[in-house]
């Protein structure tokens, strides 16, 4: 029996993004744009989609004079994560 | 990168290649701050045993502060460029917080030990230098970095008992050479 494929995570950004976050305590907007290839409009869209879900926390701030955005992955982003790489290794055998 | 639906290969890849990713990126910053340390360690180390052995002088491990005074600028400033890194994983945070915490029990120790046994001073750093190393080691699961922490840390004990005398710089010298300049030169070997 297939488990469920978590369609929030099931789209190869924010699968990506998911992916960079939870090898990281945190990471900022322009690390993940090149991390994931994306462009900034692609990539902030997905981000919040992500943010709305509870998966990411998004804080937007400062680094000197420059604004900066730091996502951090969330305990319930985490766990569904883990259970979406679990679904995938069931489809795998 | 689009949005689109994928196969269960597509998204292991993806996965695969963000863990990648983000060794590489851990790898690529790790060697350098290591080598500029080394090389600041190294050559106030031989100051100070040039400086111990030609005049006897043991107000010469006042020199030892320059390290602190000299690398934190040094540092900061050769990193500028190459940390641009908007990217912190706890792996990179916690090496940096062990090397921290060193440099702050060194420092004390240093004023500790030149005012009360100054010949001890080259020693002490030393063997915290191989406490470091060893636990930098450990975490990077490094069996190099982590021999070579042992080995000085260990060593500069046992040596402590054995040798007193201006050539004490020296043991730290080499402790720079081995547990800075040669894993970092190997770390960025690595991520190159």
């Amino acid at each position: 029996m297939f488990k469920k494929l978590d369609p929030l995570l099931h789209s190869e950004l924010r699968l990506a993004v998911m992916s960079v976050l939870v090898n990281l305590e945190e990471a900022d907007f322009v690390y993940l744009r090149e991390a994931t290839g994306a462009t900034a409009g692609n990539l902030s869209v997905q981000l919040d989609k992500l943010s709305e879900a509870g998966y990411i926390t998004i804080e937007k701030g400062f680094k000197g004079k420059k604004p900066q955005t730091l996502c951090r992955i969330s305990p319930t982003g985490l766990q569904a994560f883990a259970d979406y790489v679990e679904a995938i290794r069931s489809y795998l055998g | 990168m689009e949005t689109h639906e994928m196969t269960p290969e597509k998204s292991l890849q993806i996965i695969n290649d963000a863990i990648e990713k983000s060794r590489r990126d851990f790898e690529k910053n790790a060697g350098y701050p290591m080598i500029i340390w080394g090389t600041i360690v190294l050559i106030f180390a031989i100051a100070v045993f040039i400086m111990l052995w030609k005049t006897g002088n043991a107000s010469w491990n006042f020199l030892w502060f320059g390290i602190p005074a000299t690398g934190w600028p040094i540092s900061s400033i050769l990193q500028k460029d190459r940390c641009r890194n908007g990217g912190k994983s706890f792996l990179s945070r916690s090496i940096g917080q062990i090397w921290i915490t060193y440099g702050i029990f060194a420092t004390v120790l240093c004023v500790v030990f030149a005012f009360t046994a100054p010949h001890l001073t080259g020693y002490i750093t030393a063997v915290l230098l191989g406490f470091s190393a060893a636990i930098t080691g450990l975490v990077l699961k490094n069996r190099f970095i982590t021999a070579g922490g042992f080995l000085t840390g260990l060593g500069c004990t046992i040596a402590m008992f054995f040798v007193q005398s201006w050539i004490t710089p020296m043991f730290f010298a080499a402790g720079a050479v081995l547990n800075l300049i040669i894993p970092g030169v190997m770390m960025n070997k690595k991520a190159e």
